[in-house]
C-alpha cells in the first residue's frame, strides 16, 4: 500500500480522513483504505483531529472503534459540502432579513423559516420531522455565525421568498407560527400534541383533556414502535386513572412533564423515520451511529417521569369501589372468561 | 384462615361487575371483598398478574389497529407473539363487536373498562394483601420439578411451589385459584406424590370446582 504521507502534508492528510467521514462514520480499517495508507501512519492524524474536536470515537469496543466527524447538524448527521454551504446561505439571509427589521429570529422562526423556503423552492437540503415540527437538519442557531462566500444560482429566488415570508408571519407569536407549521405540512400527530399539551397546562376542563390525548393516542406510531405503545399507554391510563379519582387537576404539572418526556420520545422516532426517507440516508446506519443512544435515553426519561406518575396516582388510589360504566358492559362481558394465561 | 392467591383468582376478581352476572367472577369477587385472615401473595404471582394487565392492554390495542385499519393482521403485530389462542378469539370477538364504531369512541370504551379492571387490582394490591411472600429466586428449583413431574405447566408450578414454600411454618391455608388447572383430583393425586409425603399442603380453593 502506497503510503498517502509520502507526498501529502499532514494538513492535506487530515483533510482528507474529514472527508472520508462525511457521508457516515468509518472504523480504522476503512479509514486506512479510503485514504489508501496504513494505521499506524493514520491513527496519530486520528488522535489529533479528536483533540482538535473535530471527530470523536462512537463506537469503542475492545475489537472495534468509529470515528465520526463532528458537524453542525442535529446528532452528527452526515450532510454533503454544498448542502452545508447552502445551509449557511440560507441560515445568513433570514437572520439579515429580520437584522433589517432589528430583530433576531428565535430558533424556532430561523427553523420554520428555513424549512418553507426549503419546501417551497424544492432545495436539496434534508429536513425531518422533530420535536417542534419539521426542522433543518443542520441546527438553526440564531447566534451562531454563518456567513458564507458560497452564493447558490437561485439566491435572488431564495432571498425573495424569505422576504415574502417573513412578511406573512411577522404577526405572530411563536405558538401560532407553530400551529400553522403543522396545519400548513398536514401534521394531524403534531397539532393534537400542541393542543393536548396546552389543555394540561391549563386543566380548565379534565374530560376535554382526556378527549385531546384519546385523539393524540389514535395518531401515535404504535404498530411500528411496541415501546412508543407501551409508554403512551401507561400515561394515557394513568391519566384517566387520575381523573376518576378527582385527582389530575392537583397533579397537572407531574401529568405535562410526563407528557413532554413522551412526546420526546416519539417526535426521536420521527425524526428517525422522516430521515430515513430521504435518499441519501440509511435508517440502520442512522440508528446506530446517530440517533440510537438518544432514543434510549429520550426513552429513560419519558420512563422515568410515567413511573412518578404512576407512583403518584397509586399512593393517591383510595379504598373505594370501582364499577364500569353501562356502555362498557358488553366489553366486560366479553373479556369476562379471559384470564390471561 | 389465611389465603395464598393464584393469579387466576385476582384477574377474575378485577373482571367482576354488578352490571354482569357471571359466577365465577362473582365468587373471587366475594371471597376477596369479605376479607377474612391475612391474604398472602407469592412475589411470582405479582409478576403475573402484572404481565396479565399489559397482556389486556394489548389486545385493546390489537383490535383497535385493526379497526383503524382492516388489512392489519394481527398474526403480523410486534405484539403477537406473546399472544395465544384464547387471547385471539377475545381479539376476534371484540372486533366483530366494533368494527363499525370511531376508533376514538372505541379507545374511550376500552379504556374504561381497562382502567376499571386494573385500578380494582391496584387496590387489592394496595389494600387487601397483608404479605408478599417467596420471592422468585427463592422458589426451590428441587420442589419445582418434583411438582412439574404431576403434569403442571411452568407457570402453575411457579405458583404452587411459592405457595408450598409459603406453607412451611405457617398455618395451613388457602390456595386460592379461579383455573381448571388446579382441580382437586390433580391436587389429591400430587398430594400422593411420595417425595412430597412430608410436606404440609395447603388447602385447595378452586372456584371453578365449587358448586
Amino acid at each position: 500500500m502506497a503510503d498517502v504521507s509520502e507526498r501529502k502534508t499532514p494538513q492535506e492528510i487530515k483533510q482528507k480522513i474529514l472527508e472520508a467521514l462525511n457521508s457516515k462514520p468509518l472504523n480504522a480499517q476503512e479509514i486506512s483504505k479510503s485514504i489508501n495508507s496504513n494505521w499506524s501512519t493514520v491513527k496519530n492524524y486520528v488522535d489529533e483531529l479528536i483533540e482538535e474536536k473535530k471527530i470523536k470515537e462512537i463506537i469503542a469496543t475492545d475489537k472495534i472503534s468509529y470515528y465520526q466527524k463532528i458537524t453542525e447538524t442535529y446528532y452528527n448527521i452526515p450532510i454533503t459540502k454544498e448542502q452545508e454551504n447552502l445551509f449557511k446561505f440560507l441560515f445568513n439571509t433570514i437572520i439579515q432579513e429580520y437584522k433589517k427589521k432589528n430583530k433576531l429570529p428565535k430558533k424556532t422562526e430561523l427553523a420554520k423559516d428555513a424549512v418553507d423556503v426549503i419546501n417551497e423552492l424544492k432545495l436539496n437540503l434534508p429536513t425531518a420531522w422533530y420535536i417542534y415540527g419539521q426542522i433543518p437538519i443542520m441546527i438553526p442557531d440564531p447566534t451562531k455565525e454563518f456567513s458564507t462566500t458560497y452564493v447558490p444560482e437561485n439566491a435572488e429566488k431564495i432571498k425573495k421568498t424569505i422576504t415574502r415570508l417573513l412578511d406573512t408571519y411577522k404577526e405572530m407569536n411563536v405558538r401560532e407560527r407553530e400551529q400553522s407549521h403543522y396545519v400548513k405540512y398536514g401534521n394531524h400527530l403534531y397539532q393534537l400534541k400542541q393542543e393536548l399539551i396546552w389543555e394540561i397546562s391549563l386543566m380548565k376542563n379534565e374530560k376535554k383533556v382526556l378527549n385531546n390525548f384519546t385523539e393524540f393516542y389514535i395518531k401515535c406510531p404504535f404498530s411500528d414502535f411496541p415501546q412508543i405503545f407501551d409508554l403512551t399507554e401507561r400515561l394515557y391510563s394513568t391519566v384517566n386513572k387520575l381523573l376518576i379519582i378527582g385527582s389530575l387537576s392537583k397533579f397537572k404539572i407531574e401529568s405535562m412533564l410526563a407528557l413532554e418526556s413522551l412526546w420526546k420520545f416519539i417526535a426521536a422516532y420521527q425524526l428517525l423515520e422522516s430521515i430515513s426517507k430521504i435518499p441519501q440516508y440509511n435508517k440502520n446506519e442512522i440508528l446506530q451511529f446517530n440517533l440510537g443512544s438518544a432514543i434510549e435515553t429520550k426513552r429513560d426519561c419519558a420512563e422515568e417521569a410515567i413511573s412518578n406518575l404512576e407512583s403518584i396516582y397509586l399512593s393517591e388510589l383510595p379504598n373505594k369501589e370501582f364499577e364500569i360504566l353501562e356502555d362498557t358492559k358488553e366489553v366486560r362481558e366479553i373479556m369476562s372468561d379471559w384470564d390471561g394465561e | 384462615m389465611d389465603s395464598f392467591f393464584d393469579t387466576s383468582a385476582v384477574i377474575h376478581y378485577g373482571s367482576y361487575s354488578k352490571l354482569i352476572n357471571i359466577t365465577l367472577t362473582k365468587r373471587c369477587y366475594e371471597y376477596i371483598t369479605n376479607k377474612n385472615g391475612k391474604f398472602l401473595l407469592g412475589y411470582y404471582v405479582e409478576e403475573e398478574i402484572k404481565t396479565r394487565l399489559k397482556k389486556r392492554r394489548i389486545i385493546f390495542q390489537e383490535v383497535l389497529n385493526k379497526v383503524i385499519n382492516n388489512s392489519y393482521e394481527f398474526e403480523k403485530s410486534n405484539f403477537f407473539l406473546n399472544l395465544n389462542e384464547r387471547d385471539k378469539t377475545s381479539m376476534k370477538k371484540l372486533y366483530e363487536k366494533y368494527k363499525n364504531n370511531d376508533p376514538i369512541k372505541i379507545k374511550k370504551i376500552f379504556s374504561q373498562d381497562q382502567v376499571t379492571f386494573e385500578m380494582r387490582i391496584e387496590k387489592f394490591l394496595k389494600f387487601f394483601v397483608d404479605e408478599r411472600v417467596i420471592k422468585i429466586d427463592e422458589i426451590k428449583q428441587e420442589l419445582l420439578s418434583i411438582i412439574k413431574e404431576n403434569g403442571y405447566s411452568h407457570a402453575d408450578c411457579m405458583v404452587l411451589t411459592s405457595a408450598f414454600q409459603a406453607q412451611e411454618e405457617r398455618k395451613v391455608f388457602y390456595f386460592v385459584a379461579a383455573d381448571k388447572h388446579f382441580d382437586p383430583n390433580g391436587y389429591d393425586f400430587l398430594k400422593d406424590d411420595l417425595r412430597l409425603k412430608e410436606r404440609i399442603f395447603p388447602e385447595l380453593k378452586n372456584f371453578v370446582f365449587e358448586d
